[in-house]
């Protein structure tokens, strides 16, 4: 009975299709699959995009019209780049150093607020759906720095005080258990003491971003196509 | 009564004992073998087979978009010539194109190549990737950069925009919902001097991946590198302009 199966393994093993590889390969395929059908979403949306874009174009062309074209597009580049005040439901997020009593030898550290969880909130907001968020009236754009010392913190090279107030426009519900649901980074700051408040609005308003943007060091790729 | 009692405990401290001892092995191998277990390469030809198809979809797609991206630029073009104001117009969409992250850029610059613990560095266990399960050491890094007059920023070719996340979903690290996996490489561009020294700080955040996470971190300084530009499209389901 053992040879039995040695054969039967022998068999398979001589046969090229029934060879054998380790798991992380076929995992590895996996992540590089998802990676290009992820890439094909995007590129399809682009495409359906241009698709419309030129109907709407020509139909405007038509009538003589491409400049009220070419300004709806400069007024949806202005939305994309962060330089629009938006308005929409969303969430107004509040944060701040805990009051609780230390526990005898704690580190005061734990009460406080620091960048990174600022930065997580920001995070988790995104990656809810966030179109578009403020941290105390400064507009969070590519570009924005976010820097907590001490009692105040700094954005978009503001200073502002506690408490850090975040708005984020979007899915009001969504947006409200990235910060409250167990298991969030916001949750996980209630539970060592810090404030944490995040409460849904029908109207959320953030502003537009406010400083000038001049850049020494970045050129566009001439080498690009551009549309 | 007694011996009876003794005797059943014995069989079933034995039965105990070999239940254990089966439990632990059954453990170790799963554990041990995640990513090591083996598979029939008959799934890995099917995959490859997968694969192929998805690339050469997309790159038809690649095609189809640059067709029509050409068809609208000629379109705005013949209109700029025969209007100053047309003209202007275009030039003005240019500027917050670039602004929001829809153009390639290039310039002054740096890369930072940031990799897992080498094997005998790495305590987080089975596999597991330490850069994927800390990305707030990204958001961190990202943020210094930021401050240090980064102009702008990818990773691994995901163009940092207003709206990208980046997030930790099963087995993937996606940014701008595409998965990632390390390697990472951060490109920014900006005083390619002040952007180092923002991450070499002493105690700073190079450090930290150094020290506290035994990452391995790469830094060079290019006069000219190209940074990629956002590849999806821009849709604001709740936002509107404030009238």
């Amino acid at each position: 009975m053992h040879s039995g199966i040695a054969d039967g393994l022998t068999l398979d093993n001589a046969s090229a299709e029934y060879r054998i590889v380790p798991f992380k390969v076929i995992n590895d395929y996996k992540k590089v699959i998802e990676k290009e059908q992820a890439e094909m979403q995007s590129i399809r949306n682009l495409l359906d995009e241009s698709i419309k874009k030129i109907e709407y174009f020509k139909g405007e062309q038509a009538e003589g019209d491409v400049g009220k074209a070419l300004k709806n597009e400069l007024d949806e580049y202005k939305a994309s780049a962060g330089l629009t005040a938006l308005e929409g439901p969303g969430v107004l997020v509040i944060l701040s150093d805990g009051d609780r009593e230390l526990i005898e030898g704690e580190d005061p550290n734990n009460l406080l607020v620091h960048d990174i969880d600022v930065l997580n909130i920001v995070n988790d907001l995104k990656i809810a759906g966030a179109e578009a968020i403020s941290l105390n009236g400064q507009r969070v754009v590519s570009i924005s720095e976010i820097n907590c010392a001490g009692p105040t913190i700094k954005i978009n090279d503001r200073v502002y005080s506690q408490p850090y107030i975040i708005k984020a426009i979007g899915n009001p519900d969504y947006l409200r258990a990235a910060i409250k649901a167990p298991g969030t980074y916001g949750n996980l700051l209630k539970q060592v003491g810090l404030f944490v408040e995040a409460n849904t609005s029908v109207s959320i308003t953030v502003p537009a971003y406010e400083e000038q943007i001049d850049y020494k060091y970045l050129k566009v790729d001439e080498r690009s196509e551009k549309p | 009564m007694n011996r009876f009692n003794i005797k059943t405990n014995i069989i079933i401290g034995l039965i105990s004992v070999v239940l254990g001892m089966v439990f632990s092995i059954q453990y170790k191998a799963v554990n041990n073998d995640y990513l090591e277990g083996l598979f029939p390469s008959q799934r890995a030809i099917q995959l490859e087979n997968e694969l192929s198809g998805a690339v050469a979809e997309k790159e038809n797609l690649q095609e189809q978009l640059e067709y029509y991206e050409n068809e609208l630029r000629n379109i705005k073009e013949s209109e700029s010539k025969e209007s100053a104001v047309i003209k202007s117009l275009n030039d003005e969409i240019l500027k917050y194109r670039v602004i929001a992250g829809f153009e390639d850029v290039e310039g002054e610059g740096i890369q930072i190549a940031i990799e897992d613990p080498s094997a005998e560095m790495n305590y987080s266990g089975e596999g597991g990737s330490v850069i994927m399960y800390n990305y707030d050491l990204l958001l961190s890094m990202i943020n210094i950069l930021n401050a240090a007059g980064a102009e702008a920023i990818s990773v691994n070719n995901q163009r940092i925009i207003a709206m990208t996340e980046i997030h930790l979903a099963g087995n993937n690290l996606n940014i701008n919902n595409v998965p990632t996996a390390p390697p990472f490489v951060v490109k920014a561009i900006g005083n390619s001097d002040t952007l180092e020294a923002a991450l070499n700080i002493r105690y700073g955040i190079v450090w930290e991946m150094r020290e506290n996470y035994n990452l391995q971190i790469g830094i060079k300084k290019f006069e000219n590198i190209s940074i990629e530009k956002y590849r999806d499209v821009i849709k604001f389901r709740y936002a509107e302009p404030v009238k």
